[in-house]
């Protein structure tokens, strides 16, 4: 074997393993790596060539180029390195039964097992070229070699990167992996000594080129796909953070985490909202979050260590940056230092350590601090940071809860407007139905001048009239609503005695009553102070209703006394109200049958109004049924009458100032 | 080109009054009219019956006024009769909801009683 082949194969070699690792360097593929590394056991035959085996040598004698043996015996060794490689590796993953995605890193310790594999052949290999095949020191080095590097391509990947995907496995190889890994290096270090030292061949050192070409890159690789990760990891711990920044709760226990990173001690912090007078607010610390109550404060602050001294009472005492509160009694706010912060008080004597606050037009954010280490020297400066801090996050707070507000007083503005539209739509149909009735008799008048009948002439009078009165009646009732509505209605209370009342109401509605209407006043019944009107037309709307659903037999109408005030009912014996129905009587134009209420001349917002009426003067309005198996309402009203104005459907304003429900559910 | 000459009208309306002069003046005008407060067996009665025109509110009690309409315009014995669509209904959709149902004519309330008598008029020179 000359030296110029030997050389130039050795180059060779080189150079496509260079190739190799250019080509597999982005893709960090695994069969680039078995390429480099078999080119690398090429090149390492080659120059052991001079101690092939007599057999070969004698072979090569002949010979002036490279023989088909030339090529196919170093092939056939760097086959045999990697499949030993390959196989050892993946009996050891079947064996510890680990499933492994494949992570960057592993192209490098890919290289390493490699290497180690095809050490182990090339050491059999070499072995017997010097007669050494029977040295058991070769056979252990060999099996040494192999084995360590198959387990610490296994082994090491997995408790490194902890890509194990069962859980058990990952504690269990975090303890074994040193060990193993100390034990393939030296294994491998071990193998490739001996395989240097048995060949002897200066070029040899040449491998290390590729080796650490491929070690630079692999690490590069790895570099990258790291920081990738960590870049996902950092976006997903960002959307999760910004996540939390919509739950109120969430974000003050974010607030209270990081500050809690600053300080040595306890955290809490409060967000509390004035609503006409009172506070409420959230709570949240260690233990978890909570409304703000006394209750909770009081646990709160029983957590104050005794290096503060027992509870005293003093007045505020400011010390540099932070205010430090000693003395909590009843609500009240302290003025801000010149920094603008101001701390906010709870009921109880207590004591705080450090409390820091900044309020808002929404709500004020009070971050309390409670240090278990006497103070010192750095006090001041820790609270400047920690009021600051405090200002910050009391802004940002108070932007998202600006921003629910304003979110809830749209949903709702959006949910009035629609019922805003649903009405009027109602109210138009329902005002021109009567007035088609009224203006076609009237145009039939006209044009049948001449041939019309006096009894037809009369009966078309008859009717306009009776359709302008419902359509008169329609809009007073119109009216009526409207004014509920814009809480224009007034209770004006008098004195007002149910018999005299309920005697008017009968003689009023005799027409349509016909007599049928019975009257029954309770004993000892005393007068009410109530809007009479008013009255009057609840109960005059439940007679009508009586009359024009139950037919036949008596509309019975008693008063007697309740647990305040009166309890008046008004039953019938008609078909009576199914109990489904029962609430949507008492809706806007609805009117359970249709056409029999038209025929009287129904507006379909009586039952409405009725009770309306009935909760502005402080009362109640109910149906069931009544003994005589029809309806039964029930008007209870209060002895005196409660202008109860503030029931009925809230304007947008209100909306908006009403007390966010989730600052006192438990919800978050 | 067949005359077709209007005898015998349909009138399905919910509210009595309107029912009721709607009738008087048709059959002043010598037109037999049978007159319905709910809708049904209008279809029914149709084709039987047979009318030249059927005036039909939307609102009605027991079932809506379109799908009344929908069911004339489906059977083969009512389809060729014209209907015309009362209503106190004026929103867009629900003209276009009429019209799409196959109304021949809409009429919203309150009317020109003229308007109507007319068109049932001019039916009479149908082709």
């Amino acid at each position: 074997m000359t030296r110029r082949v030997l050389t130039l194969s050795l180059v060779l070699g080189l150079l496509v393993a260079a190739g190799l690792v250019l080509l597999t360097r982005e893709t960090g593929w695994l069969g680039g790596d078995a390429g480099v590394g078999w080119l690398l056991g090429y090149a390492l035959v080659i120059a052991g060539l001079d101690r092939l085996p007599p057999i070969f040598v004698e072979h090569r004698r002949h010979a002036t180029w490279l023989t088909p043996a030339d090529v196919a015996i170093p092939l056939g060794l760097v086959v045999l390195g990697p499949l030993a490689f390959i196989g050892a590796s993946m009996l050891a993953e079947v064996l510890l039964t680990v499933r492994l995605r494949t992570p960057p890193i592993k192209n490098l310790f890919n290289l390493i097992s490699m290497l180690g594999g095809f050490v182990a052949a090339a050491v059999v290999f070499a072995a017997v070229a010097t007669d050494r095949a029977s040295d058991p020191r070769t056979w252990l080095a060999a099996g040494l070699a192999l084995g360590a590097c198959a387990a610490w391509d296994v082994v090491a990947t997995s408790a490194v990167l902890s890509i194990v995907e069962e859980e058990r496995w990952r504690e269990q190889l975090r303890v074994i992996a040193p060990p193993i890994l100390l034990g393939s290096l030296v294994a491998t270090g071990f193998g490739l000594t001996a395989l240097l030292l048995w060949i002897q061949h200066p070029l040899t050192l040449l491998l290390l080129i590729p080796v650490l070409g491929m070690l630079y890159l692999s690490s590069r690789s790895i570099a990258q796909q790291t920081s990738e990760r960590q870049r996902f990891e950092s976006l997903y711990h960002a959307s999760s953070t910004l996540t939390r920044l919509v739950s109120l709760p969430r974000m003050l226990g974010l607030i209270a985490a990081e500050a809690r990173g600053f300080v040595t001690g306890s955290v809490a912090v409060c967000w509390l909202v004035r609503d006409d007078g009172t506070w409420s607010g959230r709570l949240v610390d260690d233990d978890g979050d909570r409304p703000l109550d006394t209750a909770a404060y009081a646990a709160l602050a029983a957590r104050i260590p005794t290096v503060s001294g027992t509870p005293s009472c003093d007045d505020d005492d400011d010390e540099g940056g932070g205010e430090r509160v000693e003395r909590l009694a009843g609500y009240h706010a302290v003025e801000a230092s010149d920094r603008g912060l101001r701390a906010v008080g709870l009921p109880d004597c207590q004591s705080l350590v450090w409390s820091f606050g900044r309020a808002e037009p929404v709500g004020s954010l009070v971050l309390v601090v409670l240090r278990d280490l006497p103070p010192d020297g750095q006090d001041a400066r820790r609270g400047g940071v920690l009021g600051a801090f405090a200002a910050h996050a009391g802004s940002v707070v108070a932007n998202v809860e600006l921003h629910e507000e304003v979110r809830r007083a749209l949903a709702s503005e959006v949910e009035r407007n629609r019922e805003k539209s649903e009405f009027v739509a109602a109210v138009s149909h329902e005002l021109r139905t009567p007035l088609a009735a009224m203006l076609g008799s009237v145009q039939t008048i006209r044009r049948l001048s001449g041939r019309l009948s006096p009894t037809d002439t009369d009966r078309m009078v008859q009717i306009a009239l009776a359709e302008g009165a419902r359509l008169q009646r329609l809009i007073e009732d119109l009216l009526l609503v409207a004014a509920r509505e814009h809480r224009h209605l007034r209770v004006d209370a008098t004195r007002v005695a149910l018999d005299e009342l309920l005697a008017t109401v009968d003689d009023e509605l005799s027409v349509r009553t016909q007599g049928r209407m019975v009257v029954r006043v309770g004993p000892h019944l005393g007068a009410v102070s109530t809007d009479r009107d008013k009255l009057q037309r609840i109960i005059g709307n439940l007679v009508d209703n009586a009359v024009k659903y139950a037919p036949d037999g008596p509309i019975e109408v008693a008063a007697a006394p309740g647990e305040d005030g009166v309890v008046i009912t008004v039953s019938d014996h008609g078909p009576g109200i199914p109990v489904q129905d029962r609430q949507r009587v008492f809706e806007r134009f609805v009117q359970l049958d249709q056409s029999s209420t038209r025929r009287r001349g129904g507006t379909g917002l009586g039952l409405y109004l009725s009770r309306e009426l009935a909760a502005l003067i402080g009362g109640s309005l109910e149906v069931g049924d009544a003994p005589g198996g029809g309806a039964r309402f029930v008007l209870k009203v209060p002895a005196s009458a409660v202008d109860a104005g503030g029931v009925g459907t809230p304007g947008p304003l209100t909306a908006v100032r009403k007390r966010p429900a989730h600052l006192t559910s438990d919800q978050g | 080109m067949t005359q077709r000459t209007v005898t015998r009208v349909f009138v399905v309306d919910d509210d009595p009054h309107l029912l009721e002069l709607l009738a008087l003046n048709l059959r002043a005008d010598g037109l037999e009219v049978e007159a319905f407060d709910h809708g049904l067996d209008v279809c029914e009665r149709a084709a039987i019956e047979a009318p030249d025109v059927i005036v039909l509110d939307v609102m009605l009690p027991d079932r809506d006024g379109l799908s009344v309409l929908r069911e004339l315009k489906h059977d083969p014995d009512t389809r060729d009769i014209p209907v015309v669509l009362l209503t106190a209904k004026a929103t867009d959709e629900e003209v276009w909801a009429g019209w799409s149902a196959g109304a021949d004519y809409y009429i919203t309330k309150p009317f020109e009683l003229d308007e109507l008598l007319r068109f049932i008029d001019r039916l009479g020179r149908y082709t």
